[in-house]
């Protein structure tokens, strides 16, 4: 009388194949990508994935079978990272991301981002107050950003500076272009890092970048050319300076997520804060991009202060509107 | 480093045990990725002056873009287009995937990403160029600060699930790809004719689940392999006296009197489990003498 009855072998007999089936199904996917796959076994590999998910409930709760239960247990584990590995297609699209879901994010940190605008419009009032100080100058700017702008310096050569790059060729205006969005984008990066650090550096970064704006605007202004060297930055800085103040904005909204968790729990805040400021940095990866072609080559063509001065006034009524207005429609996260 | 497993519920709602990356898994995909990026950074550079064109701005210009985005789009593409592994994690056989259960976002990579620069490159640039860092800044606060980059250095080691800085702002985590083999079912083995062993109730209770899967590891192990048999014969000699086997069982019958034990003890235990009965562990001792049950046999 060796007929017992397993039902863990039936069980396992029935589904056998199919399990098979989708072993060989991840193992081509792993190994030449899930586009190999035919259009038929796509279609198939989330249907097989639950047949393995419901294999492995119900082997756990009959089947004493070990070397079944643990590969079942593997199976699904694979199957679950090849299925939930794609990239979900959530609707965001790189043009609804420009259009609707980068401001929609940005209002998301916007306490972050306020505090950013707030600390170093600080550092630019601090810097500006120095106009009449040349040693707090000279603690503030470091020689090598100066360039031989001081207080020493005479007005005439500190005029200069504000009109010179007329004569270089589009080519090397490329150039500059290019190497000034590198190396904002950089710092862009960097200060949104920082913000995990507790918000203390991101601070320091942004009051530190206002500090060294304003100390050069009170060198200008003490010189009567003000407004002359006001022209000179906003154009490209109100682009700039705003997406600096958007990536330490992200990373301060991350310090928020780790001071002040809220009722999930520090791990989660931190995450679902850290997924949405993430995709602000982007988006001001991307400003920092028109920041560089305005910096590098509009500000080297048009030298005169009215026209400065419109393209600054504009960019600045753009971004006002854009950030506030656009993404309005966007229903829940994304 | 210890096997260290995280265990998620998928949007299924099934329990499922992952099996976390090791420290060193990662770090050698993560050097593996590094030295392609420098190879192709090299490249670059290397196309750029065989043609003479260094001095050229656009040609310059190019080369400064296209090394910005390898650097910081590398990571970015891979793990977003080719299921949340870089060519280094592909050949280790690590994936990034989302801890909360789920898809791996958008977001999520880049956040996870982005963290590179604090966690890693900072830390670096403090260990190798100091100078660069602190400038003229005093000794304690070079001290402290370094302390504080440090920590987040060492943060995967100082969390249970092995996060680095960039994992838990993202909410990610790096896992092995689970391996495993599916073997024909000890119990389905094809039986002797005369393989009729018959067990009494009270002889499969003696035995809980563990010493079952002990007894399946056993005999699903390969007919090769040295001193297979000795073993068979101890643990057949083992059961047959716990269970007060009335007679000894012949050498050439110790592989169908095992099946058939295991197939019997199977079926008890799992009948059990349906009454909701998890019987772990054997029984201490024996069971005393002939009264074990109705024994059969030729």
């Amino acid at each position: 009388m060796q007929e017992v009855k397993l039902r863990s072998s039936d069980f396992r007999r029935e589904r056998e194949r199919q399990w098979i089936e989708l072993e060989s199904l991840l193992e081509q996917a792993d190994r030449r990508g899930l586009r190999s796959l035919s259009a038929d076994d796509l279609h198939r590999l989330p249907a097989l994935y639950r047949v393995a998910v419901s294999s492995l409930s119900v082997a756990r709760a009959i089947s004493l079978d070990r070397n079944m239960l643990d590969y079942l247990e593997s199976l699904v584990a694979r199957a679950y990272i090849c299925i939930y590995s794609v990239k979900p297609r959530t609707g965001m699209t790189i043009r609804s991301f420009f259009t609707d879901d980068f401001p929609a994010m940005a209002r998301r940190v916007a306490a972050g981002i306020l505090l950013a605008l707030v600390v170093m419009g600080t550092g630019v009032i601090v810097g500006y107050d120095t106009r009449d100080d040349p040693d707090a100058y000279h603690a503030i700017v470091p020689d090598e950003m100066a360039q031989g702008r001081t207080h020493t310096t005479s007005t005439e050569k500190l005029r200069e500076v504000l009109y010179s790059g007329e004569e270089r060729s589009g080519s090397e205006l490329g150039f500059f272009a290019t190497f000034l969005f590198t190396h904002n984008a950089k710092i862009g990066l960097l200060s949104f890092a920082l913000g995990f650090a507790l918000g203390l550096p991101t601070l320091l970064l942004l009051f530190y970048n206002g500090l060294i704006l304003g100390a050069m605007a009170g060198l200008y202004a003490s010189r009567g050319l003000g407004l002359e060297f006001w022209a000179w930055v906003l154009p490209h800085g109100v682009t700039e300076l705003l997406a600096v103040c958007l990536c330490g904005g992200a990373g301060l909204a991350l310090s928020l997520a780790v001071i002040r968790p809220g009722r999930h729990g520090r791990m989660w805040a931190l995450s679902s804060t850290g997924k949405k400021a993430a995709l602000v940095v982007l988006g001001a990866v991307a400003m920092f991009f028109v920041a560089g072609i305005i910096e590098g080559i509009f500000r080297q063509i048009v030298q005169d202060v009215p026209s400065r001065l419109a393209m600054a006034v504009a960019t600045a009524g753009l971004w006002t509107v854009y950030f506030l207005l656009r993404g309005r429609a966007e229903p829940e996260s994304r | 480093m210890t096997r260290r497993m995280y265990s998620l519920t998928t949007p299924e709602g099934l329990e499922l045990e992952l099996e976390l990356a090791p420290m060193g898994a990662r770090l050698a995909a993560f050097s593996l990725d590094f030295l392609l990026m420098a190879a192709g950074t090299a490249l670059l550079v290397a196309l750029a002056a065989a043609g003479g064109m260094l001095a050229s701005a656009p040609v310059l210009a190019l080369v400064i873009l296209f090394s910005f985005l390898l650097w910081n789009g590398y990571f970015l593409f891979f793990e977003l287009y080719w299921r949340g592994a870089t060519p280094g994690k592909r050949v280790l056989g690590i994936r990034v995937i989302s801890r909360h259960g789920g898809p791996l976002t958008t977001g999520a990579v880049f956040a996870r990403n982005l963290l590179r620069d604090l966690e890693l490159y900072l830390p670096l640039q403090v260990l190798i160029v100091p100078d660069l860092i602190w400038g003229k800044a005093p000794g304690w606060v070079q001290l402290l600060a370094s302390g504080w980059i440090f920590v987040f250095l060492l943060m995967p080691f100082l969390n249970r699930d092995r996060a680095r800085c960039g994992d838990l702002v993202a909410g990610t985590l790096v896992v092995q790809r689970p391996e495993a083999q599916l073997l024909p079912d000890a119990a389905e083995t094809r039986l002797p004719k005369d393989a009729d062993f018959e067990f009494s109730a009270a002889q499969l209770d003696m035995y809980g689940i563990r010493e079952l899967q002990v007894l399946e590891e056993i005999l699903h192990r390969d007919v090769s392999e040295p001193g297979r048999f000795d073993l068979l014969m101890t643990v057949c000699y083992k059961i047959t006296r716990k269970i007060a086997w009335p007679q000894p069982v012949p050498p050439e019958r110790v592989v169908a009197f095992l099946q058939a034990f295991y197939r019997a003890q199977r079926a008890r235990l799992e009948q059990r489990l349906l009454f909701g009965e998890r019987r772990e562990f054997k029984k201490i001792g024996r069971l005393s003498g002939p009264r074990g049950g109705p024994t059969s046999n030729p």
